[in-house]
């Protein structure tokens, strides 16, 4: 099959070496220079510098012959657009779309998005795969774009034995707490020591859910 | 009629401007609050008239009162997000007039297809410009001297 992936983040790197593996052929386009040219070192020629969501863009891509079109930006609106773009125009077989806010996933299906996935159900089973071990993470939306989202300190590697003030938190992160394995509260500090299985809830802009797992848990 | 205007664009301004002389009641809503200066102090000043919200999100949508208006259009700069919002009014909030403008020409008949007004101003622009240069318009020019 041939898949045009729109996004070259953490999401659409791990999609492209699965379907290459796969045997599948996979073009995928980002508009960050440096991310294309760190796909481009890590799983060769198959990246492309553009706005995927650009009409112009997704012809050059392949969007007429894909079998499948993924995208899997940060951000609903190009996602959603980049689907009904290759459909509407380019009559792409099949469209997939991450979505970022879960208000979206209906409607994503109703203006002809064929399959919908939510963006932190996506990282929760990948950062599961790469951290050994058992890794809980909890996510609740609430209220202006946020989310609630509770996660394990993993053992060994970058997770466990850091100072809160030496984990690299996106901005606008919020902890709220941080319970031991044992249930107590250690205090919100900068020199709270972080030990493997603490639970550190936060509060998260959705755009950053990713980077913030990532900071706490991922070690990628 | 009431009006909810996503996007203080130089095209969302202008809009904006010239319902809410006509007596209109005209609410616009942007992400970054330094996009409503470049509408006069008396418009901006107007009790309600401006709204700081993103209006690709339903919450946003709703307190900015998108229930009750008669015509919702979306006039940012970004194409994407005024497709989302546009959507999102036509089908979540079913606003009887929705406005979508788009600069890639190429996207007005997917907009379209869903009862949306799609406007593209690169198109319109393009065909002005072609206008001008109609062979009927262009004088020719005079020998070198």
């Amino acid at each position: 099959m041939y898949i045009l992936i729109v996004g070259g983040g953490r999401i659409g790197v791990h999609l492209a070496r699965a379907l290459l593996n796969a045997g599948h052929e996979v073009t995928v386009v980002e508009r960050s220079p440096a991310k294309v040219e760190a796909l481009v070192h890590t799983l060769g020629n198959i990246a492309m510098l553009g706005d995927g969501s650009e009409s112009a863009v997704l012809r050059e891509g392949g969007a007429e012959r894909a079998d499948l079109v993924i995208a899997t930006t940060g951000s609903d609106e190009v996602n959603l657009a980049v689907c009904q773009v290759a459909k509407g125009l380019f009559h792409t077989r099949r469209t997939l779309a991450v979505v970022n806010n879960p208000e979206n996933e209906d409607l994503f299906q109703m203006l002809g998005v064929d399959d919908t996935v939510s963006a932190t159900r996506l990282l929760m089973a990948e950062i599961e795969k790469e951290v050994p071990g058992h890794l809980t993470i909890q996510v609740m939306p609430i209220r202006g774009g946020l989310e609630v989202i509770a996660v394990e300190v993993p053992p060994g590697r970058e997770g466990a034995g850091r100072l809160l003030r030496e984990v690299d938190l996106p901005p606008d992160t919020r902890i709220a707490a941080i319970l031991s394995r044992e249930g107590y509260a250690k205090p919100v500090d900068p020199e709270t020591l972080l030990e493997a299985y603490d639970q550190v809830v936060a509060v998260v802009p959705q755009d950053q859910a990713e980077a913030f797992l990532e900071a706490v848990a991922g070690g990628g | 009629m009431r009006v909810l205007l996503m996007g203080c664009s130089r095209i969302g301004m202008l809009v904006a401007l010239a319902l809410w002389q006509e007596g209109h009641q005209v609410r616009v809503m942007d992400t970054a609050p330094e996009r409503f200066l470049i509408l006069p102090p008396e418009a901006r000043e107007e009790k309600g008239m401006t709204i700081l919200g993103n209006g690709t999100r339903e919450e946003d949508l709703q307190a900015a009162g998108i229930g009750e208006v008669d015509a919702f259009l979306a006039l940012s700069d970004d194409d994407n997000c005024n497709g989302l919002a546009a959507q999102k009014a036509k089908y979540r909030f079913k606003v009887p007039l929705v406005v979508c403008l788009v600069q890639d020409p190429a996207r007005v008949p997917i907009y379209q297809a869903h009862g949306i007004r799609v406007i593209s101003p690169t198109q319109m622009a393009a065909n002005l410009v072609l206008e001008a240069l109609s062979p009927s318009r262009v004088p020719s020019r005079p020998p070198p001297t």
